[in-house]
């Protein structure tokens, strides 16, 4: 490898970082270091001077590798990546330190320290610039086909954008019939347009687009291949009714004798054991419902009395093959099971019914043909309660806000106004959110029109078992005062929740989902369409409760990412994958195979007798093999062992014991920092921290390596569990770094000086109370019986990792 | 009073005296299979004839050679489908259907019968 030749850029980032940190005194003494040919600062260095100036140096000096000490790498690693790649230097021979998020940032009252902390950072990065590799990006083909799961209202449009633009588009959902929630609705709010009126077009349109293989009454059960080629095995449920054949026509439904509830209609009306869902269903065909099926062939008959023979009875489960290059997942959502708060009483008393129910009901085509009745005397009621919040913002069921429910009860109400002027109509609510186009003009008018709004969640639900009248007990928050309120109706509005089989599916797809259930994003603000799996997009309420015009703008936005990928043809992957050295590999010799049960994605194949081979276009790019690896025998390309170890040598060059050295996941932990960072939260300036993209990737010796090295105390951190971004990677991390607790104090050091934390990217304030304890337990324990621990570990130490080298110690 | 929710358009079953009612009770429509215990023999013939093999059949209890209990049905609410198969196999008219309170046997009104109980008769 030639002689590295690395030129430092300290950025003042105007005065966001030079007002801390003095920027001259560390370009200066960076300067100093080994192999800096070159340092200088800046006022803006992303600036288009300063990336010419990064581009002059390169080629004046002779620079191979560069480093930029400014703001996160999450924020401008790309931007610089691109400069010094258009100078003609490799893009990975390029190293950010991040002197703002994580120092001038959160140290402003401390500039001295904040100073000394820059420079720490600089010299951590120079010393892995020492060992950075000039890395080839990985080209992959594209196969021009998506698949498309879920076919609700998102769905439908991300279909039907990606048939326009020409890209073959396979539209999976596993009920009869396409249209989702949606379908089933009366109105839309703030526009009150009827429903399937707008959608059954788009429906239509679907079903007979050249470019859409419709695939109803089917489910995805596997999911294989990487980004451009994926593998996807659909199930297609036998319908009974050969598709082809049927035309619709329902004289089969007429010779049906069993009748069971709908579940298009919330069971509130029946359907035939063979049905079409509702008259606009796509496709016009319809299907058997064997678990009510008599087999007395009423259908068999009248189907041929028509002239076709379309019912097979004999039909099996049939598994089809599909080969997409993109996948976007429309699962949409499920309604919270009110019965779940037994105080309301849904499911036990007559008149206490869900908002999908009463959307059913107040349809004119639904099963009581638009009226609201009661269904212990199929009266309209004279007075009606709609509740909101229920099963979101409650710690009991859901914390989170599920969104649309304000707006859908606003519209209920004002139809039900509509409907029957003399209904006495209440709605209590917890807050009102009405925050988007035509939403707050909508709830004036609900209050305009009469509705009585009451603020307050009520606390329990009582029926007068006489007249099956409901008594509501709440508190009134306005009036600070409890009150009783008898209606002759509840209508309650449940939370969205994720559908069933959503697990399945993330586990199918390896992409995570966030602790409500719903399908995470790969980043919250910057890739809010795509998932953590690249070429996996999600959209409408997969991700999280949406109202329409969100879910269809999601839908267009996951098709125009989807075909950014189909219509390259080709497609760029990061090449920080790991990569195992066939020399080194056990599974050579013996039956090891490790790897392959760490990775979360099924990317290592270890044949018998053969080294263990990494399938580049799967790997994420966790490092979980790496850490696991017990030969050592894998490297993650970018964060090697070498680098790792380097930055901590660095690190802990000076003082060590008044140091903390953190190990933090790109995604969650760092992100955490940052967030403090740009929050401005104040935090003692003792940590150091190492970016590595996984917790999975933090090998124990790290860990002790530090201990060696002396560091003061030690953090390693990621993701929540549930949250991890390559699924399992904190889950191998926990496992891994636990055992060390009781390991150290038979190495004479105490376990407190070793912290294992999990906080998601949001908690900034989590992050800082953390480094503010850390550094009271080192405060506590005394740089004397740090040194002295160190002293005694120190042999033990050496001995346990002496395959690292001497490192100069 | 069972404090347990009900799924809605679920199959309700209780027992009213010497009667077991099989209550189906739709917002737009109520179904009802009334078993009269007095009547009913325990023969198993609408047991063999369910479609859905909902109705299940115990036989008579022996203590030594004294019958400590008569043969008798009972139904399977999840699986019960309310066709009315069982109605008109039965004998001794012990079984009746009926929909929003009149009596109508489902298989009857359209003459389709379940393929298990053609095979047998």
């Amino acid at each position: 490898m030639e002689e590295p030749r690395i030129g430092v850029y300290v950025c003042h980032c105007g005065l966001n970082i030079a007002a801390t940190v003095e920027c001259e005194e560390v370009a200066k003494r960076a300067s100093g270091l080994p192999n800096v040919v070159l340092s200088k600062d800046y006022r803006y260095m992303c600036s288009d001077p300063g990336q010419e100036m990064i581009r002059k140096d390169i080629v004046e000096h002779g620079l191979n590798r560069v480093i930029v000490a400014a703001c996160s790498p999450r924020m401008h690693e790309q931007t610089f990546r691109r400069c010094v790649a258009s100078a003609g230097l490799n893009p990975f021979l390029f190293e950010m330190a991040n002197i703002r998020e994580l120092c001038s940032w959160c140290h402003t009252h401390h500039p001295i320290e904040a100073t000394e902390k820059a420079f720490d950072l600089v010299k951590m990065a120079v010393a892995k610039a020492r060992y950075l590799n000039p890395l080839e990006v990985i080209k992959v083909p594209v196969t021009k086909a998506s698949l498309v799961i879920g076919g609700g209202v998102a769905g439908i449009h991300a279909a039907l954008d990606l048939a326009d633009m020409g890209f073959k588009v396979y539209l999976v959902e596993r009920s009869p019939t396409i249209g989702g929630h949606m379908a089933q609705l009366d109105k839309t709010f703030p526009t009150l347009d009827c429903s399937i009126c707008i959608l059954g077009p788009k429906m239509v349109d679907v079903a007979q687009h050249p470019n859409i293989v419709l695939l109803t009454y089917s489910e995805v059960r596997r999911v294989e291949g990487y980004i451009g080629n994926f593998r996807v095995t659909v199930v297609r449920k036998p319908r009974y009714v050969v598709e082809r054949e049927c035309n619709g026509c329902g004289e089969c439904a007429k010779a049906c004798p069993v009748e069971v509830p709908n579940e298009f209609d919330e069971g509130l009306g029946f359907r035939k054991a063979i049905y079409m869902p509702f008259p606009q269903a796509v496709p016009a065909k319809y299907t058997i419902d064997r678990r009510a099926c008599i087999e007395c062939m009423g259908c068999v008959e009248a189907c041929r009395l028509q002239g076709r023979n379309a019912i097979d009875l004999d039909m099996r489960e049939e598994e089809i093959q599909l080969e997409v290059g993109t996948i976007i997942v429309a699962t949409g959502y499920d309604l919270y099971d009110a019965s779940r708060i037994k105080a309301y009483g849904y499911g036990i008393y007559d008149n206490v019914f869900a908002a999908l129910e009463f959307e059913r009901m107040i349809n004119a085509s639904g099963p009581t043909m638009g009226q609201i009745i009661r269904h212990s005397d199929k009266r309209v009621p004279n007075s009606l309660a709609f509740i909101t919040c229920v099963g979101s913002r409650d710690e009991k069921a859901n914390i989170y806000c599920s969104g649309f429910c304000c707006m859908y009860t606003l519209k209920n109400a004002l139809l039900m106004r509509e409907h029957y002027p003399n209904t006495k109509i209440y709605i209590l609510y917890m807050d009102m959110r009405t925050p988007f186009k035509g939403y707050e003009e909508f709830f004036r008018r609900a209050r305009e029109e009469g509705i009585i709004f009451l603020r307050g969640r009520p606390t329990e639900i009582y029926e007068d078992p006489k007249t099956k009248n409901l008594l509501i007990s709440m508190e009134n928050i306005s009036t600070g005062e409890p009150m009783d309120l008898e209606v002759e109706m509840v209508v309650l509005s449940p939370a969205a929740v994720p559908p069933e089989g959503s697990e399945e599916l993330a586990r199918a797809l390896t992409i995570p989902r966030e602790m409500s259930g719903f399908f995470m994003e790969a980043h919250a603000k910057l890739k809010p369409i795509d998932a953590a799996t690249d070429g996996v997009f999600l959209c409408g309420a997969a991700h999280g409760p949406k109202d329409i015009p969100y879910s269809v703008s999601q839908g267009s936005a996951a098709a125009s990412r989807a075909a950014r990928i189909m219509a390259r043809g080709e497609w760029e992957i990061e090449p920080i994958v790991a990569y195992v050295d066939p020399e080194k590999c056990r599974n050579t010799k013996a039956k090891c195979g490790i790897c392959t049960t760490k990775c979360p994605y099924g990317a290592i194949t270890a044949e018998e007798g053969r080294a263990a081979v990494v399938n580049t276009a799967k790997c994420h790019g966790c490092g979980t093999c790496a850490a696991d690896c017990p030969a050592n025998a894998i490297t993650q390309m970018h964060f090697t062992d070498a680098q790792i170890i380097a930055q901590i040598h660095a690190a802990l060059e000076e003082k060590p014991e008044e140091k903390i050295l953190g190990f933090l996941c790109n995604w969650c932990s760092y992100g955490a920092a940052d967030l403090a960072g740009t929050s401005r939260f104040e935090y003692p300036t003792e940590i150091r921290i190492i970016r590595v993209m996984c917790s999975g990737r933090i090998d124990r010796d790290f860990v002790l390596e530090a201990f060696r090295k002396g560091a003061g105390m030690v953090l390693v951190s990621g993701c929540r569990f549930g949250d991890c971004h390559y699924i399992s990677g904190n889950y191998n991390a926990e496992k891994r770094i636990k055992p060390l607790f009781s390991l150290l104090p038979r190495l004479g050091i105490s376990p407190e000086r070793l912290r294992l934390e999990w906080f998601s990217a949001a908690e900034a304030g989590f992050y800082v109370n953390l480094v503010k304890e850390m550094s009271k337990t080192l405060r506590e324990l005394g740089t004397d019986r740090i040194r002295m621990e160190n002293e005694k570990a120190r042999p033990l130490l050496d001995r346990m990792l002496i395959h690292l080298g001497g490192g100069g110690s | 009073m069972v404090w347990e929710p009900k799924r809605r358009g679920a199959i309700v079953k209780r027992d009213v005296d010497d009667h077991t009612i099989m209550e189906r009770s739709l917002l737009v429509k109520r179904y009802e299979l009334e078993l009269d215990r007095k009547k009913c023999i325990g023969c198993g013939i609408c047991a063999d004839a369910c479609p859905k093999e909902a109705i299940k059949y115990s036989p008579a209890e022996f203590k030594g050679i004294r019958a400590i209990s008569r043969p008798s049905i009972d139904f399977d609410p999840e699986l019960c489908v309310l066709c009315g198969e069982c109605v008109t196999v039965c004998p001794l008219h012990a079984l009746t259907m009926r929909m929003d309170g009149a009596e109508r046997i489902p298989v009857v009104e359209l003459n389709v019968f379940a393929q298990a109980t053609r095979k047998r008769w």
